[in-house]
């Protein structure tokens, strides 16, 4: 249970780092979130974007961005930014992510210390 | 209890979204939470509609594929629930057990502190009293249970928010005074009698806190779900 838990975890990281990164910059909403990825990643990431809604509730609920809501044309938007929380999750998040990078980055380059074929 | 998807609601994909709440209640999730997704994926749709294609030549298909099914939304939801906390992903468990454990314990405690403040051993008098005071505190003491499991029931089926386990709370806040006097009138061998009814501060602890603790976790549980008061109103 706790595997199954854990992969969960490492396969939910990479959207939330990606959410809390956008969000660093300014409050957004659902589909604003949904083009910043598409947009800055050159269409590279693409999802179903309504799964992103369970993952902005997750958030919330984890403290991680707070909400506010707005009607606009008459119907309700909400829209999420950053809590303290968050980017003290943003900066953990980023320094994993870049240690993990980084360690794979040594792999494929084929570096120092790979083990002797026997 | 069907929601009006705001705007273009008529080119939403209506049996999506039907399918969509349908099984979001199958999975126990709130009224208020459901409502609150839908709003967000009808707002969702209606910006895609408006990104790309301002003369609606853009195939529902194509919206639909973009947003996303019912499956893959709820395949995340699933996955998202693994990491919830246990009450989130049973709340039957969490509605029908947790006050009667409350209940339960608060009881336990009321029945040794008092006996240890008259000195006596726990349950002596209960059991002592005979079979009619026995079967009388007993089923005093079920009632309450009774009433917030069914009542917590009702919560979980109606996906209500706080305000039926409040109802339950409450019930059994009543009930567990109740039960104190009919107890206390069993022990003392009389069905009907006056002398007990009257307060005192282990009386109150056990009708006051088990109901604060069920309001307080109902209310906790289903803040998990709260949709946020709107707050400013303007046009794009």
């Amino acid at each position: 249970m706790a595997g199954k838990k854990n992969s969960k975890e490492f396969v939910q990281g990479v959207p939330e780092l990606l959410i809390l990164r956008l969000l660093q910059d300014r409050e957004m909403y659902g589909y604003e979130i949904v083009r910043g990825i598409r947009l800055r990643s050159h269409e590279a990431i693409q999802f179903a974007e309504g799964v992103i809604y369970p993952l902005l509730h997750l958030m919330q609920k984890r403290r991680l961005v707070a909400t506010r809501s707005a009607k606009v044309n008459g119907r309700p938007r909400i829209y999420y930014r950053l809590t303290k929380a968050g980017k003290k999750r943003l900066e953990a998040k980023l320094s994993d992510w870049n240690r993990i990078v980084g360690a794979v980055q040594t792999i494929l380059d084929g570096a120092e210390g790979e083990p002797e074929s026997i | 209890m069907r929601f009006k998807p705001y705007l273009t609601g008529q080119k939403v994909n209506q049996n999506q979204y039907s399918d969509l709440q349908r099984e979001l209640r199958k999975r126990g999730y709130s009224d208020r939470y459901i409502h609150r997704l839908i709003n967000e994926l009808t707002d969702h749709w209606t910006c895609v509609e408006s990104e790309s294609d301002p003369h609606g030549t853009q195939s529902e298909f194509t919206k639909g594929q973009r947003i996303g099914n019912s499956s893959q939304i709820l395949e995340v939801l699933d996955d998202i629930s693994v990491l919830e906390p246990w009450p989130r992903r049973k709340p039957v468990v969490m509605f029908a057990f947790f006050p009667a454990m409350v209940l339960l314990a608060f009881n336990l405690l009321a029945v040794v502190l008092g006996n240890s403040l008259t000195n006596t051993r726990p349950f002596d008098s209960i059991f002592l009293n005979g079979v009619i005071a026995t079967t009388i505190a007993w089923s005093s003491f079920m009632f309450p249970i009774g009433v917030t499991i069914a009542t917590s029931w009702l919560a979980v089926r109606y996906r209500a928010s706080w305000d039926l386990p409040l109802v339950s709370a409450l019930i059994m806040g009543i009930s567990s005074f109740l039960l104190i006097k009919v107890v206390h009138c069993a022990e003392s061998g009389y069905v009907i009698c006056t002398q007990s009814w009257t307060f005192d501060p282990i009386q109150l602890i056990c009708i006051v806190a088990p109901a604060a603790l069920c309001i307080v976790a109902s209310r906790w549980f289903n803040s998990l779900d709260e949709q946020p008061q709107f707050s400013t109103e303007f046009n794009e």
